[in-house]
């Protein structure tokens, strides 16, 4: 499914990932562990195309695709989805206006036909239901206003909605109370399909409890220092990441 | 300086023409030297050759109970109403330079008298090269939906439009200013006590395009209300407006907000002025432009003067550029660059008709800025 290779990455001219290589088959979920400034971030938007992420070296190909040289709306089109660590607020652009627009535009990309309002609305109701997001909260502003833990229940609200192949979760675990964690991990659980993969970033094990990782890979200085089954995940929480520092 | 002969050919065969090209002759036509023209030197503008504008001869069926079509060598009115009427007039306007000049272009006049509680919907169509002054009285309790539509075409055209309100009149405007030539318009309202001004207004500049909007709040508890959008690419748009506040206890709230693309030059200058007599003022004053590329200009001058000490009176001003993490934000999610541009400027203008509640009218106004901003976002 994601395959990348070698990926050398700087952010306003200062290199971050240092060919970086990973690959995450269809079907699995791979957690990303690893210390502030390791690249977590970096991976995630580099991945997804934000500007100013400029990559230097490296592949990395979703299905076969070379996804690096796509705009970010075709690579989202193509499959790809970040949830971010921080959303951001959309004044003025009602959170339905703004998924319909992106879903009817990936469509669109796609060759798929548009989907109609009422369609759309049954979808939207029931993913909303499953995530507690209110009537009231989809009528507002896409994020304005919304609390830490609503603005990341509106993410992997949009994630259902859109139905990505490949997601990426950028810390969503980062400000989330107990219960909330649990209606985002439930949420997260419901997309996992034998076509569809996950790569979960995260600094704490606890999500981990959550969302069961087939692999855990240790991010440190810019690649992959470690990679190993869902335990590796509650030895770093035990023994920090010092060793991989040393070694790095 | 100016002599006669440097003067453009641009006044009326009226006797207000013949005064006000005395008087240019003289004074010279308002430049960047005068501080209200400063960024708006209409003496280059109407020096210019003006391009041939595109006669428009259509006949669409009116859309209001009164319509009055203003064309280059006539005013048609279109249908009555009992408690209206039409009648002749001369323009009355003396005021500052920018009123002599319109006056002295206008080539027709005409006033309309709207009797105490009636309530009639007129519209007013500007055609290519018109030059018109409408004088309009509302009656005690009256009602006017004035809807002024600017129509496409190049060329020179001016319009001045005055309204007196009396009591409890309440007035509703709908303009839309989408000429692309060389314009000059003037609205005037003088409210008395109780009455109510509300405006919406949409632009999309031209070649040079200057608005001035006066209100005299002269009565207990008058109202006005201006919401404005402008979205300009290669094209200058000129508002200024000048909100008096003459009587206590009067409100006026103005928002306007523009879009700026490449080429294209905003000007926004408003004023309020509370008399020493305004006790209990609420005044207050927006504008926020979004400037879509470089290579686009907008000059703002806010101006607040107040002679009473118990006013609430504000004004915020913002020039600013959209937010590239919103942009990419949207684009990760499968929203294409330009819509997500298209989305976010959308909603950046669309909060000016927040607090207006004719959905029609708002609605209609929404549906031409999504049109022309279709054609200005690439």
């Amino acid at each position: 499914m994601l395959k990348i290779r070698n990926l050398t990455v700087a952010v306003h001219g200062t290199q971050i990932l240092n060919g970086l290589s990973l690959e995450v088959p269809a079907g699995e979920v791979h957690a990303i562990m690893g210390p502030n400034g390791a690249g977590k971030s970096t991976l995630s938007y580099a991945l997804a195309g934000r500007p100013n992420y400029e990559v230097l070296g490296g592949t990395a190909t979703l299905n076969g695709e070379d996804i690096l040289s796509m705009e970010p709306e075709i690579r989202a089109a193509y499959g790809l989805f970040l949830s971010f660590q921080y959303p951001l607020e959309i004044p003025g652009v009602p959170t339905l206006t703004f998924l319909r627009t992106a879903l009817n535009e990936q469509r669109k990309t796609r060759g798929e036909e548009e989907v109609s309002a009422p369609a759309f609305m049954r979808m939207a109701r029931e993913a909303a239901k499953r995530l507690q997001i209110s009537d009231e909260m989809l009528k507002r502003p896409l994020n304005v206003g919304f609390s830490g833990g609503e603005k990341k229940r509106m993410e992997i609200f949009q994630m259902e909605l859109l139905a990505p192949k490949f997601m990426i979760l950028d810390e969503t675990d980062s400000g989330l109370d107990i219960d909330a964690l649990r209606v985002v991990s439930d949420g997260v659980n419901h997309m996992r399909a034998p076509d569809r993969a996950m790569l979960v970033i995260t600094h704490y094990q606890r999500l981990l409890d959550y969302i069961k990782p087939d692999k855990v890979h240790v991010l440190v200085a810019g690649r992959i220092a470690e990679s190993g089954g869902a335990d590796l995940a509650l030895e770093l929480e035990k023994n920090g990441y010092d060793k991989y520092e040393v070694a790095a | 300086m100016a002599l006669t002969n440097a003067l453009p050919d641009i006044f009326a065969p009226t006797k207000v023409g013949a005064r006000a090209r005395d008087y240019f002759s003289q004074n010279g036509l308002p430049n960047k030297r005068n501080e209200d023209f400063h960024f708006t030197d209409l003496s280059r503008g109407l020096s210019q050759e003006t391009e041939n504008a595109i006669i428009f001869e259509e006949n669409p069926a009116p859309i209001a109970e009164i319509e009055m079509r203003l064309f280059e060598d006539r005013i048609e009115v279109i249908g009555q109403k009992i408690g209206v009427c039409v009648e002749e007039t001369a323009p009355n306007l003396d005021r500052d330079v920018f009123q002599k000049l319109i006056g002295g272009m206008t080539r027709f006049s005409k006033k309309i008298v709207i009797d105490a509680n009636c309530n009639v919907a007129v519209s007013i169509i500007r055609f290519p090269n018109s030059r018109a002054n409408i004088e309009i009285a509302v009656g005690e309790n009256a009602t006017l939906n004035l809807v002024e539509k600017q129509i496409c075409g190049g060329g020179l055209s001016s319009f001045s439009c005055s309204i007196s309100q009396a009591e409890n009149s309440q007035v509703q405007v709908q303009t839309q200013l989408l000429g692309n030539g060389v314009d000059l318009s003037l609205i005037k309202a003088s409210l008395e006590s109780g009455a109510n001004y509300s405006e919406i207004l949409m632009a999309s500049g031209g070649k040079m395009v200057r608005r001035n909007l006066e209100i005299k709040l002269q009565g207990e508890g008058a109202k006005a209300e201006f919401g404005g959008v402008y979205l300009l690419a290669n094209s200058h748009f000129d508002f200024s407006s000048n909100i008096e506040h003459l009587h206590p206890n009067c409100t006026s709230h103005e928002v306007m907000r523009g879009v700026v693309a490449n080429g294209a030059h905003a000007v926004f200058q408003g004023k309020i002025l509370v008399a020493r007599d305004a006790q209990k003022t609420m005044g207050n004053m927006e504008h926020r432009a979004l400037m879509l590329e470089d290579g686009a200009r907008v000059n703002a001058k806010p101006t607040l003067e107040i002679y009473a000490d118990d006013v609430e009176c504000s004004h915020a001003n913002t020039i600013g550029a959209l937010d590239e993490s919103a942009l990419f934000y949207m684009q990760s999610r499968g929203i294409t660059k330009a819509s997500a541009k298209a989305l976010l400027t959308q909603a950046f203008l669309a909060q000016v008709f927040d607090a207006i509640s004719d959905e029609a009218a708002k609605n209609e106004i929404l549906g031409k800025v999504e049109i022309v901003l279709r054609g200005l976002i690439k």
